[in-house]
């Protein structure tokens, strides 16, 4: 027996269908409104990609130097055309604002706020909870939410979804929510946020469905999963993957240098191999936003589960001795010279975590350099992309010039990041004494005996 | 003597053919007294050895350069290496002849002594060439007999300077101190003490004094031109008075003739010197792009000429006047040889400009002059001001902060404490802002804030010396009005010294010295030109204008001031502004200043700046009161036509603020409007 349904019933289930079909036409002709909350190195390349599109698109930021800088067209991201900004900007098709009143008239709100780790290196998602907490005010039907910050498996359901759901609107009916993790690799000209595949998991199908349709319009591979947990995990477990085994090379290197043997032939020589084998480099440690913190929200989750991820610990272990390692290594070299790190003059290149980016928060050069003032060395540094940082102590360092006086008057010569721009055969020519890190004068063919590879 | 023309030999040595004849006589003499020495005869019989030893030598001389005409006025090393060379020669080649062909008598003892003796008789040939020389050159006509005043280094390096150097046409007879530190300074004689002076000038027929003491104070200069002017007699036959620049030019440059000037005003003013310390500020310049906002204007300009020093691998000269910046320009080029540079026109309010240029060049260092300062001009034009004083800065500083520029270095006024004026307000938010920035990007925002300085366009002492050009009545606003005083080179030095020293967040004052009465300082000037105050000049008093006050102070009342590493540094301690606090404002600001809604601009002026007193006519709408703003020109007009300045001062307040700014008097030398005290 089949009932039919009441015509109050089918009202609402039209009224439902309505909101997802309001949506999905507004997707279609790129006539929705979309908020990017957080407009940092992930949330405004989004903002620009989108805005290219033919969306508007609203920056939310609580750093209004940042709103600023966006609404007069001023570019502070490197992976940001500074034109294309500037054009959004002029068209009027990208604005920013501290305000977050706006985010009623949002149709699509996408989050991307930081996730650091408390002091006691548990997770912080407050900003999560924050920009939540204004979202859940101005909650209306019609809307997608996406959460795009790398975070602990269960938060947009366990932390997100109950907040909505405070607001009587139904997730999957009125609204929509889902979880699709940032995947920007800062300073990577090959993978951009438009050829990078994505994953996408909503709390119903139908979030997951309209979700979908929205970023597949300006990514070219979007990957649909069943649930907001599993693409929380992917997301976690990409950068534990990378954490652990860049620790593993880390302790290939720690070995080899005790037997003698140099660990750059070897890991390019393993590189050769067409399978099985995915190559890593050793460095001073590790840097960045996801990679020294992402493990520790699985770490962290994980407890709750009376589950220990001893390879994160090992991982997190090894990763954070480098910098100690690489303070002995300047020793040891030195030392031969006659010369004790206390007084001696060493110059780094690079302070930035990684190549060719600006970014030395969270960077492996910034413990070295504690380290080799703590041992009372004179440390400079030298970085083209970053003029100026404070150090640990509040002190603000300012980069030096590459000059054949700079290198020449230094003991040692410590590369600590390989910046594609820098001319490592000027370095090795000009310095008495290299240390290198990340085997960036791999070029170099003229007389290197002053090098020491890590 | 007449100037020998030089011969060129064959491998490119000069050669002056009365210098070589003479030597070559010296260089016969010197063999024949060392046969004479060595074998008690010089017999007759030796023609041939005798032709043979001068030949060897006399070529010896020649191929070293020992005969090259006198360039420098000074033995040089290279005289003696020359001689020694020679003879070294000669000696050896006498010797080898004499061994070839023994009949001649020559063996190496002769070649020694022969070419010992040869060194001495050329050197003393080359001194006495040069003194002689000297003496010429003194006795040329134009050329000034002068005392110098002064016994140190300085007095030394100058002295040596003139006499070694045909080009100046100064003859030093000798030098005065008081406390003499040498009997002689670089071989002329120490002639007495500065009282001395007056019959000194007498005796010697001194045409000229030159004062050599770089860290010369203000009275002693002042001591030395009464010695000079007052007791010799009619003006017309005072000598004139000269000085080396202070320590801080010399440190740069070195003692050099061409930098020897008349006696200025500032020589007067009761101030200490300047020191910075280049080491500190090279590594933030050198090889590093840097970019300065109204570049072209004085203190602009300045801040261009010291960084061009300090070798960056870009100059970019920001600004919206063509002319400035092209004279600008040029001047690096032509003056400092300095080539890599940019102009840039842009006006520092358009954000889309400055963003492009800040994505295309990302200085490492921008220092933001760009400003209008003219009080009575910016109370006339407030929107404007604003536009450009404050959100000007809010623009270059977002774009800095952006493209991750290290240091932005805000230049500010003594003006914006406790403002008075619109001027001074726009210039207080814009340091709020700049200090707003502090701890959230990695640019350092550092604000320098100086008081009046000498020379700026619009001070107060080239309007002074227009108004005693013209016969005066020299004008000042307030018998009681008080100024400091700086150069701009030495302001300028200590923005470079605060921008390597300046913290993030930090407002650092200038120690501009004591500050000035500004009645004394046109007494002062009055008779610096020779004319008594009063009595040639009459000077008058005009009154206060809008926004002007009688004392300047550089700190704020709730400002503490701590210590910096630099004595005449200081760091003005501000409660400051959060960034999101200000964000509103500005954008508030932005519509009324583009919409021309001026009261909503001061609104927000006293909204952010709660010390600032605005001037009445800005209140009560006087403003906009016919025959003011709307009429800046015409007033100008008027002002200039008008024969009793002080009556247009009178007519109307506001009048009274344009005629009597700094604009009148620098664009139009004619003026004869009061010049007052400049802002």
């Amino acid at each position: 027996m089949t009932s039919t349904p009441k015509a109050s019933q089918v009202v609402t289930a039209l009224h439902e269908l309505s909101h997802e079909m309001a949506l999905r036409e507004k997707i279609t002709t790129h006539t929705a409104l979309v908020g990017v909350i957080g407009i940092g190195y992930v949330g405004l390349p989004l903002a620009v990609e989108k805005a290219k599109v033919g969306y508007r698109v609203v920056g939310f930021d609580r750093n209004a130097i940042r709103v600023a800088q966006v609404n007069q067209g001023s570019n502070y991201i490197r992976d940001v055309d500074d034109d294309e900004l500037a054009k959004m900007v002029a068209n009027e098709r990208l604005t920013a604002t501290t305000d977050f009143a706006g985010l009623a008239n949002c149709d699509i709100i996408i989050i991307c706020v930081p996730t650091p780790l408390t002091q006691n290196k548990d997770p912080d998602i407050s900003y999560i909870r924050n920009v939540g907490g204004e979202i859940a005010r101005r909650l209306r039907p019609g809307q997608l939410i996406c959460l795009e910050s790398t975070t602990y498996p269960g938060t947009t359901e366990e932390v997100l979804l109950p907040m909505f759901a405070q607001t009587g609107l139904k997730v999957g009916h009125d609204y929509f929510l889902a979880y699709s993790p940032e995947r920007v690799d800062p300073g990577n000209k090959r993978y951009t946020t438009k050829n990078t595949n994505k994953v996408v998991g909503g709390v119903t199908a139908t979030c997951l469905s309209v979700a979908t349709s929205f970023y597949k319009q300006t990514i070219l591979e979007v990957l649909a999963l069943s649930s907001p947990k599993v693409a929380e995990m992917t997301k976690v477990f990409e950068n534990t993957f990378r954490a652990v085994n860049i620790a593993l090379v880390n302790e290939m290197a720690l070995l080899c240098d005790r037997m003698g043997i140099n660990i750059w032939e070897v890991i390019d020589a393993a590189a050769t191999k067409p399978f099985g084998m995915m190559r890593f480099d050793p460095g001073p440690g590790v840097g960045g936003h996801c990679i020294p913190l992402d493990p520790f929200y699985l770490n962290w989750k994980a407890r709750q589960y009376d589950f220990h991820t001893r390879f994160i610990e090992l991982a997190g272990e090894i990763n954070n001795s480098m910098p100690y390692f690489v303070r002995d290594k300047v020793a040891r070299a030195l030392n031969l010279k006659g010369l004790p790190l206390k007084g001696s003059r060493i110059l780094m290149l690079g302070i930035a975590y990684k190549k060719d980016i600006p970014d030395w928060r969270e960077s492996p050069a910034l413990k070295v350099l504690e380290l080799l003032a703590q041992a009372e060395a004179a440390v400079d540094y030298h970085d083209p992309f970053v003029p100026s940082f404070q150090d640990a102590h509040g002190r603000t360092r300012h980069s030096i010039p590459l000059t054949e006086k700079t290198l020449g008057q230094s003991d040692c010569v410590l590369i600590t990041t390989d910046h594609s721009q820098t001319d490592w055969d000027f370095v090795v020519r000009h310095a008495p004494l290299v240390i290198d890190t990340r085997n960036a004068t791999r070029a170099v063919r003229q007389p290197r005996d002053n090098v020491i590879l890590l | 003597m007449t100037q020998q023309r030089p011969l060129r030999t064959r491998s490119g040595l000069h050669v002056a053919p009365l210098t070589l004849g003479v030597q070559a006589v010296l260089a016969f003499a010197a063999c024949e007294l060392a046969f004479f020495l060595l074998q008690g005869s010089h017999g007759g019989a030796h023609a041939a050895r005798a032709i043979t030893a001068l030949v060897i030598f006399v070529l010896a001389l020649a191929a070293c350069g020992a005969a090259r005409p006198v360039t420098d006025l000074a033995l040089d090393v290279r005289d003696v290496w020359t001689a020694v060379g020679a003879a070294a020669i000669g000696s050896l080649g006498a010797t080898a002849i004499g061994y070839l062909i023994p009949v001649l008598g020559l063996n190496a003892k002769v070649g020694v002594i022969a070419g010992g003796m040869l060194v001495l008789f050329v050197l003393a040939q080359r001194a006495a060439e040069i003194s002689y020389r000297r003496r010429c050159s003194e006795r040329r006509p134009g050329v000034q007999r002068t005392i110098v005043v002064g016994s140190g280094k300085a007095a030394e390096s100058l002295v040596r300077l003139v006499q070694e150097n045909h080009n100046f046409r100064y003859a030093v007879v000798g030098c005065v101190d008081d406390e003499a530190l040498a009997a002689r300074v670089a071989g002329k004689p120490l002639l007495g003490g500065i009282d001395d002076l007056p019959r000194l000038i007498d005796a010697h027929k001194i045409g000229c004094v030159i004062i050599a003491i770089p860290s010369a104070p203000p009275h002693l200069v002042k001591r030395i031109m009464g010695k000079c002017l007052r007791e010799s007699g009619p003006a017309g036959n005072s000598p004139a008075v000269k000085i080396l620049p202070g320590v801080l030019e010399l440190l740069n440059d070195g003692v050099r003739v061409s930098r020897i000037r008349p006696v200025q005003p500032e020589d007067l003013l009761p101030r200490d010197p300047v020191r910075v310390d280049l080491s500190e500020i090279r590594p933030h310049v050198e090889n590093r792009v840097i970019l300065v906002t109204g570049a072209g204007g004085s203190i602009g300009s300045e801040l261009c000429r010291q960084i061009c020093a300090l070798n960056p691998s870009l100059l970019l000269l920001l600004g919206h006047g063509e002319n400035s910046l092209f004279a600008i320009n040029q001047e690096l080029r032509l003056k400092y040889g300095f080539t890599r540079t940019r102009i840039v026109l842009a006006d520092v309010a358009d954000a889309a400009r400055i963003r492009t240029v800040f994505s295309r060049y990302r200085p490492h260092v921008v220092f933001h002059a760009a400003a209008h300062k003219h009080v009575p001009i910016v109370e006339a034009n407030v929107c404007e001001a604003a536009r450009n004083n404050v959100l000007g800065t809010h623009v270059v500083a977002l774009a800095a902060a952006a493209v991750g520029t290290a240091k932005f270095v805000l230049l500010s006024t003594d003006k914006a404490v406790n403002p008075t004026s619109v001027m001074g307000a726009t210039k207080r938010l814009a340091e709020i802002i700049s200090q707003s920035f502090v701890n959230q990007t990695g640019t350092e925002f550092v604000t320098v804030r100086f008081g009046n300085v000498l020379e700026s366009r619009g001070s107060v002492i080239p309007i002074f010396k227009k108004q005693i050009e013209h016969g005066g009545p020299v004008t000042v606003t307030h018998r009681d009005m008080r100024r400091y005083f700086m150069t701009i080179p030495e302001a300028v030095s200590l923005v470079l010294q605060a921008m390597a020293i300046g913290r993030d967040g930090q407002v650092l004052v200038l120690d501009m010295g004591k500050p000035v009465n500004i009645l004394k300082l046109a007494e002062t000037l009055i008779t610096l030109s020779g004319l008594t105050p009063y009595r040639d000049i009459p000077i008058v008093e005009t009154g206060i204008r809008p926004g002007e006050k009688l004392f300047e102070e550089i700190l704020t009342t709730t400002e503490g001031m701590s210590k910096t590493s630099h004595e005449r540094l200081f760091i003005a301690q501000q409660e400051r502004v959060a960034y999101e606090t200000l964000a509103a404002g500005l954008r508030t600001l932005e519509t009324a200043a583009r919409a021309g809604d001026q009261d909503t601009v001061i609104e927000v002026l006293r909204n952010f700046v709660p010390s600032y007193r605005p001037g009445s006519h800005l209140l009560n709408g006087e403003a906009h009161a016919p025959g003011a703003p709307a009429v800046v020109g015409a007033d100008l007009a008027a002002a200039q036509s008008h024969p009793a300045p002080e009556a247009v001062i009178r007519a109307n307040g506001h009048a009274d603020g344009l005629a009597g700014g700094n604009g009148v008097a620098e664009d139009k030398p004619q003026t004869s409007a009061s010049a007052g005290v400049s802002s």
